[in-house]
């Protein structure tokens, strides 16, 4: 069991830096691009990718990708690191197939490729886009509520379950002295897990509650892009003025005309954005269509 | 005026335990009460029940006259805003100011009301720098007073807290004490200090591990032997 | 398991979300007195135990899948839900799996996995929660891999053989679910012997059924829609001999990718541009 709580400690820390990296990646113009549009981009370019074997129109992908990733101010490292191995691992599992027959090296190289290109445009896509705007877009695009209302519970309830789970197991541990075999620790925690289901049951009883009583979770454009991007607006502001916003509360409401004025200005400039997110995207599947 | 009646109530659990046996009690209009008893006593069962979302196996309950059924539910959430004892199972929004907001876009209020709104809820709590973080990214404390700003930002006419200083710091106690203090409306509350109570309560409702409602007391008549007795203190 | 893009075909990846998305809609139907913040949370554990990096003897470790315990602790809809949505998740947060192969991903690990191990389960339960709950977890998890060796398998992007990709698949899954039935079997008995209650009692046999056979036929549905669209009856058979090796290219795959992949490609591209406009003007409409 000790084995086993180690190991999970020394994955969970870079699998939480996955979880989290919003936190970790720096606001762009790229985030601020409308999230449907984004989905759809995506989704195009990648089916592009996986429907050629041709190496001139994958990269045009590529290139694709790699320019929107330094437009977006993404490091190149992290964005590599996040891409390579899925890819190389496409290729070794391909070797067999050289070994019996040299002509399948540039199958093999292109299908890596591919496969490159295809997780590329999903990183990149995940890398921008935070997960209630995710879940924003599949409900827009017809996704069932009752899934993408699961969907986000899930999400948002997995890293307190995950350190329950470490609670549960910890707590065995400190009280374990006999060192057992492999199935005999496989028992143990999975009755620790039995323990970790049964309280997990409980908890959703009180959550259906809090969500009977607080009404149920909606994802509107209203509650995130807006907001980020106004107080993005207003940190830049800040800047420009020297922090001298500080006033009082009730001077607020004659702020308002101020501040309407600001979100129009917003507004024009998330729909440029997401027009030039758009040229960009039909830009690439022409060249991808004519190379 | 009587805004809750609780008359006789009973509930059994699915799984067949019991969680309040007989329960009988009135919560009065602006009243501050506090219920205490020992862990396992059925108090928060009892919250729920008294905020609608429970419904007794037997006896009957009365918010505001109605009874907790379909059609009365909406005006009830309305008047009612409860407080779990743990933020976790209570926040599930993207952002703190997604909870904010949660009940007042269901409200359809004007987009300039819940902007000030807002801003007041957040600088009365002190939420302003952990705005656009997610609730499950922020401190044990600062859970708990999103979890009572996300209700209070509406005031309803009763507020109904879980154990609002449970595991939580010195700061965060004396703010939440201090807003709890102020707010206007009926207050209803659990707890496990005496201190609390005394600063805040009006009147105790005192509940046994047999899950019954033993005692109803002013609060300048309550006596500590009692309570030390009940487990309570 | 998780298949990324670029492994599958089109047609592959099309069939598998078309198929998963009847399943889902099925299960959505039926699960409507279910409360959805349950499953959700019940998937949030499922994922979160997924986390787990379980030793295995020579060093390397094993990860639970638990989409037998979804099934037998949420019955097959539920469970096959909250699959899906740890499914979601793992594409749309960690890009394991691809986006176009999702529906291939959920047809494997929410649909074969869920309802496999969920019938497995009932149908042993007279012999014993233990060695049910080890069978629906082992073979549950085996018949995933199949599933997902047979998509590889048909697949011509993915060049090797369908005996090859169903045996490595298949054996592999054999062996690492050996893992997952003991802790399917640990978890599952612990709960039946101190909270009975979670453990979902048999459902509508006949949707169950229609859905099993649904996950039985999809190989053929597989096999035949990758006979659609092709042109060279000769290279048909070649491959169905396994010997589509044998050709020569001259160029980089100009068999495939002129008559076949590419005139799809060029027309999924100029579809692209089409509904890549259409939504950019409903959603200019929509403000």
């Amino acid at each position: 069991m000790h084995e086993l709580i180690e190991k999970t400690l020394k994955e969970a820390s870079s699998f939480f830096q996955n979880f989290l990296i919003h936190e970790y990646s720096e606001k762009t113009s790229l985030h601020l691009v409308d999230p449907r549009l984004k989905l759809i981009g995506t989704f195009l370019l990648i089916i592009l990718a996986i429907s050629t074997f041709l190496v001139e129109k994958i990269i045009v992908l590529i290139a694709s990708s790699l320019i929107l990733v330094s437009f977006s101010k993404i490091s190149l490292r992290k964005f590599i690191s996040r891409t390579w191995l899925f890819p190389v691992f496409s290729f070794i599992i391909m070797i067999p197939l050289i070994i019996a027959n040299l002509n399948n090296v540039t199958y093999s190289i292109i299908f890596a490729l591919r496969v490159f290109t295809a997780i590329s445009l999903i990183q990149l896509f995940i890398m921008t886009t935070k997960f209630n705007e995710i879940v924003f877009a599949l409900q827009y695009f017809r996704v069932p509520k009752a899934l993408t209302q699961m969907v986000w519970i899930t999400y948002r309830y997995i890293i307190l379950m995950f350190s329950e789970i470490l609670r549960i197991l910890l707590a065995r541990e400190a009280r374990r002295i006999k060192e057992s075999s492999h199935i005999e620790s496989i028992k143990k925690a999975g009755n620790s897990l039995g323990l970790f289901f049964i309280r997990t049951y409980e908890r959703a009883e009180r959550i259906n509650l809090a969500i009977m009583a607080r009404g149920e979770i909606t994802f509107s454009k209203k509650t995130f892009l807006r907001f980020d991007a106004e107080s993005n607006l207003k940190l830049e502001s800040e800047v420009v003025d020297g922090g001298a916003d500080e006033e009082a509360d009730g001077v607020s409401k004659l702020k308002s005309p101020y501040k309407s004025e600001r979100s129009k200005e917003l507004e024009f400039t998330l729909k440029k954005l997401d027009k030039i997110y758009l040229i960009y995207i039909v830009v690439t599947i022409l060249i991808w269509v004519m190379v | 005026m009587k805004v809750i009646e609780v008359k006789d109530v009973s509930y059994i659990y699915p799984d067949g335990s019991i969680g309040v046996k007989k329960a009988s009690l009135d919560v009065y209009e602006n009243e501050r009460l506090a219920i205490l008893g020992a862990n396992g006593s059925g108090k928060s069962t009892l919250l729920m029940i008294m905020a609608g979302l429970l419904k007794p196996t037997r006896g009957e309950v009365r918010i505001f006259g109605l009874t907790p059924e379909r059609k009365n539910l909406k005006i009830i959430r309305k008047k009612v805003g409860i407080v779990f004892q743990d933020p976790d199972d209570f926040l599930f929004n993207p952002t703190v100011r997604d909870e904010l907001l949660h009940v007042p876009l269901q409200l359809e209020w004007s987009k300039e009301k819940i902007e000030l709104r807002v801003s007041e809820i957040s600088k009365l709590f002190g939420l302003d720098d952990i705005l656009e973080k997610p609730p499950f990214r922020i401190s044990g404390g600062e859970k708990k007073k999103v979890a009572i700003a996300s209700v209070v930002i509406t005031n309803p006419d009763i507020l109904i807290i879980d154990e609002p200083t449970a595991n939580i710091d010195g700061k965060s106690r004396r703010e939440i004490i201090k807003i709890m203090k102020n707010y206007s409306g009926t207050l209803i509350f659990t707890t496990h200090e005496l201190e609390i109570v005394k600063e805040i309560a009006s009147r105790v409702v005192i509940m046994n591990l047999k899950k019954e409602v033993v005692l109803t007391s002013l609060v300048d008549t309550l006596r500590e032997d009692f309570l030390k007795e009940m487990g309570i203190i | 398991m998780h298949i990324p893009d670029g492994y599958l075909d089109m047609k592959i990846a099309i069939l598998f979300f078309i198929l998963s998305s009847i399943v889902i809609a099925i299960s959505l139907k039926k699960i409507r007195n279910f409360n959805t913040p349950l499953i959700g949370t019940i998937s949030a554990a499922i994922f979160a135990a997924q986390m787990l990096n379980w030793p295995i003897p020579g060093g390397t470790s094993a990860h639970f899948v638990g989409g037998a315990f979804a099934g037998i602790i949420l019955g097959p809809y539920a469970g096959c839900l909250a699959m899906t949505a740890v499914l979601i998740i793992q594409s749309f947060v960690y890009g394991d799996g691809g986006l176009i192969s999702l529906g291939a991903n959920i047809w494997n690990m929410a649909v074969v996995n869920v309802f496999s191990g969920y019938l497995i389960y009932q149908v042993l339960r007279k012999y014993g929660e233990k060695l049910a709950s080890f069978i629906a977890g082992w073979l549950g998890i085996t018949l995933a891999g199949i599933s997902a060796g047979i998509q590889l398998g048909v697949s011509v992007s993915f060049k090797y053989a369908l005996p090859v990709a169903v045996l490595t698949m298949g054996f592999w899954h054999a062996l690492l679910g050996i893992i997952e039935g003991l802790i399917t079997s640990a978890v599952v008995s612990y709960i039946s012997a101190h909270s009975p209650y979670m453990i979902k009692e048999s459902v509508d046999k006949k949707v169950v059924i229609a859905i099993i056979s649904l996950v039985i036929l999809s190989p053929i549905f597989a096999y035949s829609s990758e006979m659609v669209n092709y042109s060279e009856p000769l290279e048909n058979t070649a491959k169905v001999l396994g010997v589509a090796e044998m050709q020569k290219y001259t160029g980089i795959f100009p068999d495939y990718s002129i008559p076949g992949l590419g005139y799809i490609g060029t027309v999924s591209g100029i579809v692209g541009v089409l509904i890549l406009l259409l939504i950019a003007k409903a959603l200019s409409m929509r403000g």
